[in-house]
């Protein structure tokens, strides 16, 4: 079957003072439609510039090398104009923030109609001046009631005084629930949410995971978090960075089962998924901008060998999934 | 978002500049009907105050008091003009140069720190001797060697302004430079651009009056200044002829004031850790 998304070899470098910061060092990864993928690892590995580069907004960081097809599409060769058009209609973006990501000056009216304009192809400034707050029977408007009905906003009374009020109004949940739905106005092939349940307290949290949850079997999704249970409940897939590299990647439940990966068994170690003591690898957070030579996780690695330290190890496909690990170069199962 | 009614309620320094200024802009609005007499007709000369004439007569008959009203009109007009020149220019390299970056930023920043150090008042006497008096000239050349600071105030406030989040998800979704720079970042620098814009105004009538009274103003057109410039060369001065030479440049000192007060509210409205400084 062929892939929505497929990035290969994927190195995002930034140019910094300090010296050349790795952000992402040869990704794999693919993703057919209607399947949710979970990006996991800890703060700093390249997920969010992982997906900032699938929108081609990494800047100030470069593409060096790789490509990225999106819908029989090469994503790193479009133009400008090209990129608008797959931002937002192809590739729909949650973004991580969502007490900034909405404009204190409009209303949610006038935003969601915004977006509403833009999804028509309307870009001109007389459609910019144009775009408010749709009312009843404006092109568009069902299309508005339908998704934010499916949100939680079905009452026609406290959908009218959403659409009327200014984001500094609205609760964190809320504010949530809209940026969900301007992403899905657009009607995307593949929906991002870049650390959906960060800065969300439990309530609003498990309201969240379960409209993603609910999302994930109607559309392609991409969920980055560092948190194993928001995983673990909307994806069907998961991929683990570590170091700017995907380290293992498969069915969710096989990898949170069976890890091999020694990085994945530390990491749902220390959220206690899997029993073990929790090992805490803070001690030394890999350095981005003098990577070692080798694994990159060889310096903190329970199991490091030798050629660890030496020689990268190459990716080994098995049974739906991939490892990244000598410890798996020859094919070997996984021994504890 | 705030609604305008609230704002002026709430603030008194917008509230009493607003009034002070609403006073002199009706006076000028309404002079044809407000002023006792016609501006320009010749009556008898050097008439002290009195009840037909309030503020006497000048130097060739023509009511003081008429006068300084029918003045208000350029002074404001030429002073709003230039200030709505300055500000679009402002605005608009403002805006570029912040949200672009790049080599545009370099060569728009460069430009405005050359036109920063020109000194306004001899470019304007210099430029007005050559190009004759005309009121849109003077308008036009004090707006266009205005714009540099607002350009600058708005420049900086774009630099934080295309950080945020609202600007990124914009793109996120496909917005491009054109939509986000109009909707996203024009809407959110206003508040600071009508502070910068009233501030501006007043600096634009105090240097209309400036080029009036040094006798470079449109003669044929009356306006604070040229009456301080009449009552300075004709003798007002000299006879000590207060009632002619103070009320024009009370008033154009009052309206200065008034649009301070209204910059001083507006900037305490926008930055509120200015407001508890200025309480403390």
């Amino acid at each position: 079957m062929k892939h929505l998304l497929e990035v290969r070899a994927l190195h995002v470098h930034f140019d910094t003072p300090q010296g050349v910061v790795r952000a992402n060092n040869g990704i794999n990864l693919a993703l057919s439609a209607g399947n949710s993928l979970g990006i996991m690892g800890e703060s700093g590995c390249g997920k969010t510039v992982l997906i900032l580069s699938l929108l081609r907004l990494q800047q100030p960081g470069v593409i060096l090398d790789g490509s990225i097809w999106f819908d029989g599409r090469e994503v790193t060769r479009l133009t400008q104009k090209q990129m608008q058009m797959v931002r937002g209609r192809g590739i729909a973006l949650i973004p991580q923030n969502h007490s900034t990501a909405l404009n204190p000056a409009y209303t949610i009216g006038e935003q969601l109609g915004e977006t509403l304009a833009r999804r028509g192809g309307e870009t001109g400034l007389w459609h910019m001046l144009r775009a408010g707050t749709p009312g009843a029977g404006a092109p568009g408007y069902e299309n508005l009631r339908c998704v934010l009905s499916d949100l939680g906003f079905n009452d026609e009374a406290v959908l009218r005084r959403l659409l009327a009020s200014y984001p500094h109004e609205l609760s964190g949940g809320m504010m949530q629930r809209v940026l969900i739905a301007m992403a899905l106005l657009l009607e995307p092939k593949l929906v991002i949410a870049d650390e959906p349940t960060t800065a969300l307290d439990r309530a609003t949290r498990a309201e969240t995971l379960d409209l993603l949850g609910r999302l994930s079997g109607n559309t392609t999704l991409m969920v980055v978090s560092h948190e194993v249970e928001t995983v673990a409940s909307i994806c069907n897939r998961v991929a683990v960075m570590y170091g700017g590299r995907i380290v293992e990647s498969g069915i969710t439940g096989q990898v949170f089962k069976n890890p091999h990966h020694p990085y994945t068994r530390i990491l749902l170690q220390s959220q206690q998924l899997i029993r073990g003591k929790p090992v805490s690898i803070t001690a030394g957070a890999l350095d981005m901008v003098s990577f070692p030579p080798g694994c990159p996780f060889h310096p903190f690695c329970p199991q490091a060998m030798p050629l660890c330290s030496i020689e990268e190890p190459q990716e080994t496909v098995s049974d739906g999934g991939s490892v990244c690990c000598h410890l798996y170069a020859g094919g070997k199962t996984c021994s504890k | 978002m705030m609604k305008p009614a609230g704002l002026f309620r709430r603030n008194p320094l917008i509230f009493s500049g607003s009034a002070l200024a609403a006073l002199f802009i009706l006076a000028a609005l309404f002079s044809p009907w407000l002023a006792p007499h016609d501006p320009w007709q010749y009556q008898q000369a050097f008439l002290r105050p009195s009840w037909e004439h309030l503020l006497g007569t000048n130097d060739v008959g023509q009511d003081i008091f008429s006068e300084l009203l029918t003045a208000g009109r350029v002074s404001l007009v030429v002073g709003f003009t230039a200030a709505l020149v300055a500000a679009a220019a402002g605005v608009a390299i403002g805006i570029l140069a912040g949200f672009r970056r790049g080599i545009l930023d370099e060569v728009l920043m460069g430009a405005t720190d050359v036109v920063l150090v020109i000194p306004t008042l001899p470019l304007v006497v210099l430029v007005s001797v050559y190009l004759g008096p005309s009121l849109p000239g003077i308008s036009l050349l004090i707006g266009l060697t205005m714009w540099p600071s607002i350009a600058r105030v708005i420049r900086s406030r774009v630099l934080s302004l295309r950080q945020a989040g609202y600007v990124e998800s914009a793109r996120a979704l496909g917005a491009g430079d054109w939509w986000i720079m109009s909707r996203h970042v024009l809407p959110n620098v206003l508040p600071l651009l009508l502070a910068k814009f009233v501030l501006t105004m007043a600096g634009a009538m105090l240097i209309e009056a400036s080029i009036s009274f040094l006798g470079l103003g449109d003669p044929a057109a009356k306006s604070w200044g040229m009456m301080l410039q009449y009552a300075f060369t004709r003798g007002g001065f000299i006879r000590e002829m207060w009632w002619w030479y103070l009320p024009p440049g009370l008033a154009i000192a009052l309206v200065i004031f008034a649009l301070n007060l209204i910059n001083l509210g507006f900037e305490e409205q926008t930055d509120p850790r200015l407001k508890r400084a200025l309480e403390r």
